[in-house]
């Protein structure tokens, strides 16, 4: 026996080395040199004597992209490795989410508010050579059209066309005041390609080849690995090369010669790699890591209001269908603690507003006094008035990535408390695509929306989205919106449309504002943070 | 010889046939779409539908079945959804990286265990031995990612030897490639060390309790030149058969440890893939993972008839 | 006449022949048994195993909180007089969830061990004694066996969907086809023996000769093996959560526990160390317990 407590005592103590080993990990990272054997570079000739920078990025990012093919693609990685990076726009947006040109040289409209004219800048090169002339710009704008449902939902069967070798023109149906902000800020960015590349698709009907006009060229995307860019020599900035960056657009310096983005799954090791220094940024730090790189000298934290997380429900079928119900659930929710749980305390923020400060223009507060209620009586009082029977199980889904999964167990918590029973089903994220869009499967599903730089690209207010929002009043209002002849109308529209969600439809309930956040080295110079994180100007100092 | 690896080799075919036939099945009922993962959160319904078409979803399974069977006997693996990889090409990148990491976690744990082993059956009954079995059965106690994740806070952040993560290739020097390699290795070392431990130990015991050690101990030879004489020689064939158990376990433990380390193999590219439904590639990387597995398991089998010759090969 | 006479012979020679197989066989397991008693190792695992079964039954109905219910603004609270083993994510008490995970583990690792045990004596049973089944039934173990079972598992959970009676089914499939080789293994020794070549000549029904004379000899190696596929589904169920096909929330099972716990490595150490420590003891009990039950129950393999 003796000899048993002598083997179990050594395990111990090996065991309580391994612990006591990460507890005390965090200290020494301030000190301790980096040898890492994959972020060290070849020195670059010294063109500045007094900072020197390294001549590659490293970012560690949690996902991979589904595609990079921009026009057919709307994840959030996706644009943020190809927008304004390997692929510009016509037009872009600047910090206060205006649109400012980028590709074209101006654009104008006709009185009747019907034709936008683009005119090209000339001498743009794209990464094959080729110059960027009308025949491109048309040939990526219309399948960008086609790519993307909600502008081919907005033009109709309007469509580009070439005016002569440096001009390009669409003639809408209806006038369309928001159009160029859709352009410019679309979920799927209308990213300007060569004619040829665009016609040569895959059998899937996906581009095969990824060439643009940005500051970056694609190298290579070697699956489950990395995707490697390089800094493209004949680019051609547009702006002041003295200012920074507004927004999305300005001049790009492209200062790092090369960008690797690697693939990296497991959010701990993320963390420890940019302690390390094998990672210079990480990209969308959850709520974990970012308390972690708060604790650490010499990392730094940005982070940005990314997205609405929001309970939407299926108007079509089930318990949810009546408006009594879904009143009832949002008197009942308790917002805070649902966002703390989703995004831990310093990544959230409590917001009615269905549009973030990042498209300041729109916030609107009108819902504010159905917001966060947290009153089970009222709940109770509208479930009764809906006549519900306290034993039809009410079904909440969501998908287990980015933290969805808790807020259902605060959901649960909260309905089970007031004596509802629940079923819960949790899926992956392919998973929950599926099953959202069939409506005999829940009454509820929990998700989050990206900023969006217009209202009508609100995903949850369409009719034929996932929940249904099926409703005549509110594709009224929404429709009117697009249709105004001023912002002020068009503010006005909005403000009426979110209060009648609030007030009488409730097709979803807001919970709040999630920020994405991001951790960097504090060597990192010049990332540049708008609705996402942009390295056109970003630089490592040695 | 001939004539029973020829046999041995058509007894994989219907071996594969299964494989094939379950691997496709599971993949067939596993909820998803495909063409909704990839158009994203705002394509309309009309346009995954067209996707789906393209990508021949809408197919019923039997011809779906046939066809991606034909297509492999053809020699064409299907390629990703993502970019359009070929599945050939993806698995020749993404096998270096898991067979590298499990032929170094196999010698890792030998060079550990083996010894190990020997000593505790040297010691039988002492606390070296019952310290040498609990450590080693610690491999096989602690959820592999955890030990994975104790090691990169020690080994990486807090002294700065080893890489976080990530593969460095053999190309890229020799040095690089080893020291990214170390912590993974033996992560997953740690789980067949407790494997190899155990089976040294017990054969090791077993020769020891032979008439012929115990005649040379009577006549005085040392104890110890014996163990390491005779023993090694006699625990080859056992060890041989938990090393080729051991790399179907590498396989599977190495999807842990590659998703820990961020390593570019066998095991992420299937996890990944489930994970966008890119189903060409699960079915492929599944049916030549499970190949690879039958033919290590073949080289095992006619390994022994070289070591021992007393072993008959045709069962 | 030769024949009658012969006949005779053989039944009464069957009777003593198993009569004294069965002595021996009382002898020698009372041997062993005192032998396993004196065997450290495997009484230290014996143990273990029987408190954390102990804690599995009875500690649920001892815990004051529930292990589900959520307090998100008191998270991730170092352990405490209220909380001894900290709060988790949610707010949680990773006390009561280790222990109600005590639960669900067990469940887990038990319904693997005994289900794949029980398939894998089927199969090993019908493959022994009849060539077709065996043809079949062992093509279609080889062909399980060769795809990594960690992969297996997690498309299985994937296609299945996330939940305990999934988690096990899949465990299931993935340890069914080793028993069913050892199974088969063992019956095939058995088979060969002289009483069983007896029964059969004085004719005796195969399904009598299966589970009554068979099925019972070949217990030993299998319940071995099950205590390790028990020791096993422990572990890879960490590893199915870890990749995100484990147990779904908001059941805990030690290996959605750990899972969590990593997230919050750097910072909340205590959601790591007494469930990681906790589930490596019991795994270890369960191996040890494991070695001595195999020196007892089958000596020849080891």
């Amino acid at each position: 026996m003796k000899h048993l407590l002598k083997a179990l005592s050594l395990t111990f103590l090996v065991s309580a080395f391994l612990l006591t080993g990460c507890s005390k990990a965090d200290d020494t990272s301030a000190t301790a040199p980096s040898t890492t054997s994959t972020s060290t570079s070849t020195t670059q000739a010294a063109a500045t004597p007094k900072v020197e920078y390294k001549d590659e990025l490293h970012v560690a990012v949690s996902q991979e992209a589904p595609s990079l093919d921009l026009h057919k693609n709307s994840s959030a990685i996706a644009r943020e490795i190809g927008r304004g990076t390997i692929w510009e726009q016509l037009i872009t947006l600047d910090a206060n989410s205006e649109v400012v040109p980028e590709l074209a040289e101006s654009y104008d409209v006709s009185d009747d508010g019907l034709t936008y004219t683009f005119h090209l800048r000339k001498g743009i090169k794209f990464h094959n050579g080729q110059e960027m002339l009308a025949d491109d710009v048309v040939a990526s704008m219309n399948r960008w059209i086609v790519g993307f449902s909600t502008a081919k939902k907005q033009v109709g069967t309007a469509r580009f066309v070439k005016v002569d070798d440096y001009t390009v023109s669409i003639t809408l149906e209806t006038p369309s005041l928001l159009f160029p902000s859709l352009i410019a800020g679309a979920t799927q960015p209308a990213a300007i390609m060569p004619a040829s590349v665009c016609a040569d698709e895959d059998s899937k009907g996906f581009v095969k080849e990824y060439i643009g006009t940005g500051p970056y060229k694609f190298v290579e995307w070697k699956l489950n690995d990395y995707i490697k860019l390089e800094r493209n020599d004949d680019y051609t900035p547009y702006g002041d090369p003295n200012k920074p960056l507004d927004g999305w657009s300005g001049y790009k310096h492209a200062y790092t010669k090369t960008i690797y983005l690697h693939y990296v799954l497991e959010s701990t090791t993320r963390v420890a790699g940019l302690q390390t220094g094998q990672y210079d940024i990480e990209f969308q730090v959850d709520d974990q890591a970012y308390a972690t790189i708060a604790n650490i000298p010499n990392l730094k934290l940005l982070k940005y209001k990314s997205a609405e997380v929001a309970l939407v429900f299926n108007k079509k079928e089930g318990l949810a269908a009546d408006v009594n119900v879904r009143k009832a659930i949002r008197s009942l929710v308790n917002a805070e603690d649902m966002m703390v749980a989703h995004s831990g305390t310093e990544m959230y923020a409590l917001s009615s507003s269905y549009m973030n400060e990042g498209q300041a223009f729109w916030v609107s507060n009108v819902g504010d006094k159905y917001y966060n209620l947290n009153d089970p009586k009222l709940a109770k009082e509208y479930f009764d008035k809906a006549g519900y029977d306290y034993k039809t199980p009410f079904r909440i889904l969501a998908a287990t990535i980015n933290n969805f999964d808790r807020i259902a167990l605060v959901l649960q918590q909260e309905l089970e408390s007031m004596g509802v029973p629940t079923t819960l089903t949790l899926v992956d994220w392919p998973t929950l695509t599926q099953f959202r869009s069939d409506p005999t499967k829940y009454d509820v599903f929990i998700t989050s929306f990206g900023n969006v730089p217009i209202p009508t690209l609100k995903l949850y207010l369409g009719a034929t989205w996932p929940g249904w929002s099926a409703d005549q009043t509110l594709q009224d209002d929404m429709l009117a919106i697009g249709t105004s002849k001023t912002m002020e109308e068009a503010k006005a529209a909005w403000d009426k449309a979110q209060l009648y969600c609030w007030e009488d439809y409730v097709p979803v309930v807001a919970l709040g504002t999630q920020y994405t956040g991001y951790g960097l080295s504090d060597k990192v110079e010049g990332a540049q943070l708008f609705n996402g994180l942009f390295y056109w100007n970003t630089r490592v100092k040695k | 010889m001939l004539k029973y690896l020829f046999k041995r080799i058509l007894a994989t075919i219907p071996v594969l046939f299964i494989v094939s036939i379950v691997i496709f099945s599971i993949v067939y009922i596993i909820p998803g779409d495909p063409a909704a993962v990839i158009l994203g959160e705002n394509a309309s319904q009309e346009d995954i539908q067209a996707l789906r078409t393209r990508m021949g979803l809408d197919e019923p399974p039997i011809p779906r079945y046939f066809n991606w069977l034909d297509n492999i006997l053809h020699g064409d693996l299907g390629a990703s959804t993502a970019n359009g990889t070929p599945v050939a090409t993806m698995i020749a990148n993404q096998i270096k990286p898991t067979l590298n990491l499990a032929t170094f976690a196999m010698l890792l744990a030998l060079i550990i265990a083996l010894p190990l082993g020997m000593w505790a059956a040297y010691k039988k009954g002492t606390w070296i031995d019952q310290a040498v079995t609990v450590i080693s059965l610690l491999g096989i106690s602690l959820p592999s990612f955890l030990l994975g994740l104790f090691l990169i806070m020690i080994g990486a952040v807090k002294l700065r030897w080893f890489p976080v993560s990530g593969y460095v290739p053999f190309s890229e020097g020799i040095g690089a490639h080893f020291n990214a390699l170390f912590m993974p290795a033996f992560a997953l070392g740690f789980i067949h060390a407790a494997l190899i431990m155990r089976i040294t130990r017990a054969t090791l015991l077993e020769v020891l309790n032979t008439d012929y050690i115990r005649m040379a101990k009577s006549k005085g030879v040392h104890n110890f030149v014996l163990v390491a004489k005779h023993a090694f020689k006699n625990t080859l064939v056992p060890v041989i058969t938990i090393i080729g158990q051991s790399f179907i376990i590498a396989l599977s433990g190495s999807t842990v440890i590659e998703a820990v380390f961020g390593i570019p193999g066998v095991g992420s590219l299937i996890v990944n893939s489930v994970s966008r439904r890119d189903y060409q590639v699960i079915q492929s990387v599944v049916l030549l993972t499970a190949l690879l597995n039958i033919t290590v398991n073949l080289i095992v089998d006619l390994l022994y008839g070289v070591i021992d010759p007393r072993i008959r090969l045709d069962r | 006449m030769n024949n009658m006479k012969q006949r005779t012979l053989t039944e009464a020679d069957l009777r003593r022949m198993v009569e004294i197989r069965n002595r021996l066989t009382k002898e020698q397991r009372s041997l062993q048994l005192h032998k396993f008693l004196r065997n450290r190792q495997a009484m230290v695992g014996l143990v273990i195993f029987l408190i954390v079964l102990f804690a599995a039954i009875f500690g649920p109905s001892l815990c004051k909180e529930s292990p589900v219910a959520l307090n998100v603004l008191n998270r991730l609270k170092p352990p405490s007089k209220e909380h001894w083993f900290g709060t988790d994510t949610l707010g949680r008490d990773v006390y009561t969830r280790v222990i109600y995970g005590a639960r669900i583990s067990m469940i887990v690792g038990v319904s693997v061990g005994a289900i794949s045990g029980i398939l894998g004596l089927i199969i090993g049973i019908y493959s022994s004694y009849n060539k077709y089944a065996d043809e079949i039934l062992m093509r279609i173990c080889d062909g399980l066996k060769a795809i990594p079972s960690i992969l297996l598992a997690i498309t299985l959970m994937t296609a299945l969907g996330a939940d305990i009676k999934n988690v096990i089914i899949s465990l299931t499939v993935v340890n069914t086809p080793t028993m069913g080789r050892l199974a088969r293994s063992a019956a095939l020794v058995v088979k060969e023996q002289t009483y069983i070549e007896a029964m059969r000549g004085i004719g005796a029904k195969s399904r009598r000769i299966l589970w009554r004379h068979i099925a019972p000899n070949i217990m030993s190696p299998l319940l071995v093996q099950m205590t390790f596929v028990f020791a096993t589904s422990i572990i890879t169920e960490a590893a199915l959560s870890f990749l995100g096909a484990g147990v779904p929330a908001p059941q805990p099972s030690w290996g959605s526990i750990l899972s969590e716990g990593r997230t919050v490595i750097f910072t909340s150490q205590w959601m790591i160390i007494f469930p990681g420590a906790i589930t490596a003891m019991t795994v270890l009990g369960l191996n040890l317990f494991g070695d001595g039950l195999r020196d007892l129950l089958d000596p020849l393999s080891s």
